[in-house]
């Protein structure tokens, strides 16, 4: 089925501007689905992956709506503006622009490897009917020591010799003191102000065990291997495909 | 202050407004590679932003099959590039456009610079070179400078099949032999050229590998090269992209002043 071309547009956050991007199925939607995409590097690298997901899931009748946090992509503000603090706030004003898009449809919030710190705090504080957790890093100082080690990787094995150098950065981009200090503090527990909605963890087969009950979806290897690979990859369309059916299903 | 520019075909993109009266020229980033346009640690983002601070109007979008852009291309890419100068032109009235990037960016504003004359400037950033002699002359230099423990390993990789792929053949080059009279007609138009080469590419080691590419033209005042042999391809370090900004920013700045 054809989908509406994807809707670019601005989502005022507390007096600043979040660039979006909604994905309308062709008819009325039976969900909202907010990305609250990963941090840092993984943010672009996951970029094309996550567009074509949008669409593959409006195929299937939920609206989803993407956006860029505070200081990242297309959005306003410097690169060391970004925090977890206001990924967090941008994730919840983001959900409440879906809301208001979709009138009345339940709402899912996906998020994206640390991307799920603000995504649970989002889905919990805003009444999310779903979760969805892909490849899930819950716990915010695992994952800042996980990104230090492969840029220490990195550097090590860089073609040109470049030695890093450069204090407040994490592969390649500014990772503040603020930034650190809130994810060496972040963990689900803290992130979880009320009961969280039922949880679907899409990860590698064999990948990382989640929290709770969780329904648990393995990702084909195109769809979980970019974290580590060193250039922008190209996503093939048919898993992704097949992941929005199984993803919608989980709806029905 | 970015706005949004719908393109047509699905495609839209983030224009960077300067906040007085702009320049009577435009400027265009296009993507490096498969990245989308916010570009290699946000550079296209702060570059657009950095040139419509100076009143330049700035535009980055995706390319078909690139980011947002959800389809491939159905049309020549600089027929793409055409039709988004159209709506570029429309929105801001700017008669004069640069357009440039990193890598494959480089090659398609080459391209799209032979083909459209509304282009009157383009940025290469790790652009075409080829010059094998004076690359192999680089290489033997630099390695006599190392300890010869070295040697013994560069002397394998020598004499190792050579690759079966190519820079040229991955890229989107001219045909080998055209450039020197591509030169020529862009030069012969005024477009003026940034050539900026680092030492992340495979293939440049050599500021002489310019001229056995390009033939004599590329000394003219048109051109204006750069070598950073301590940056790599996709500017790893702030102030390698801060450098990279402040030296497109001054180039557009004095070769459009108006």
């Amino acid at each position: 089925m054809t989908t509406p071309e994807p809707e670019p547009r601005w989502l005022a956050a507390g007096g600043r501007r979040l660039f979006s991007v909604l994905h309308r199925p062709p008819a009325p939607p039976r969900a909202g689905v907010l990305v609250c995409p990963p941090l840092l590097n993984e943010h672009a690298r996951s970029y094309r992956l996550f567009a074509l997901l949008a669409d593959a899931l409006a195929a299937h009748g939920l609206a989803v709506l993407r956006f860029d946090y505070h200081g990242t992509g297309d959005s306003d503000g410097e690169d060391a503006d970004f925090t977890l603090e206001s990924a967090r706030s941008d994730s919840g004003e983001a959900l409440g622009a879906l809301r208001r898009a979709v009138a009345g449809a339940p709402l899912v919030v996906l998020g994206v490897r640390a991307g799920a710190i603000p995504a649970i705090h989002a889905a919990t504080a805003g009444g999310a009917a779903a979760l969805w957790l892909w490849q899930p890093c819950t716990d915010g100082a695992d994952y800042l020591a996980e990104l230090q080690a492969r840029d220490a990787a990195r550097w090590r094995a860089h073609p040109a010799g470049l030695r890093p150098g450069e204090a407040q950065t994490l592969m390649g981009l500014r990772c503040t003191d603020a930034l650190a200090e809130g994810l060496r503090a972040a963990r689900v527990e803290s992130c979880v102000p009320g009961a969280a909605p039922p949880v679907t963890v899409l990860d590698a087969a064999g990948g990382a065990a989640a929290p709770g009950p969780v329904r648990r979806i393995d990702l084909a290897a195109p769809l979980h291997d970019w974290i580590g690979q060193p250039g922008m990859g190209r996503f093939p369309r048919a898993p992704v495909h097949a992941l929005a059916q199984r993803l919608a299903a989980t709806l029905d | 202050m970015d706005e949004i520019l719908h393109l047509g075909r699905g495609m839209f993109g983030l224009l960077s407004q300067p906040a007085g009266v702009p320049h009577s020229t435009a400027v265009v980033v296009l993507n490096a590679g498969f990245i989308h346009r916010s570009g290699p640690f946000r550079l296209g983002t702060r570059l657009a932003r950095a040139l419509a601070a100076a009143g330049y109007p700035a535009l980055r979008f995706d390319l078909p099959g690139i980011g947002d852009t959800l389809p491939g291309a159905d049309r020549p890419l600089v027929e793409v590039v055409a039709g988004v100068l159209d709506r570029l032109q429309a929105r801001t009235g700017c008669a004069r456009v640069v357009v440039g990037g990193i890598c494959a960016a480089a090659d398609l504003g080459w391209q799209a610079a032979l083909r459209d004359a509304r282009i009157d400037g383009v940025f290469l950033l790790d652009g075409p070179a080829r010059g094998r002699f004076w690359f192999n002359l680089a290489r033997a230099r630099r390695l006599l400078r190392k300890p010869p423990a070295h040697w013994l390993a560069a002397v394998r990789r020598l004499r190792a099949p050579p690759a079966d792929v190519t820079d040229a053949q991955l890229r989107d080059w001219p045909a080998r032999g055209s450039e020197p009279a591509q030169l020529d007609r862009l030069r012969a138009r005024g477009v003026q050229l940034l050539m900026l080469f680092t030492g992340g590419t495979a293939y440049f080691l050599h500021p002489r590998q310019l001229r056995a590419t390009f033939g004599r033209g590329v000394r003219s005042e048109a051109v204006a090269i750069e070598y950073w042999p301590e940056c790599d391809h996709t500017y790893s370090l702030e102030a390698h992209r801060q450098r990279l900004i402040d030296c497109i920013g001054t180039w557009v700045a004095s070769r459009f002043p108006d």
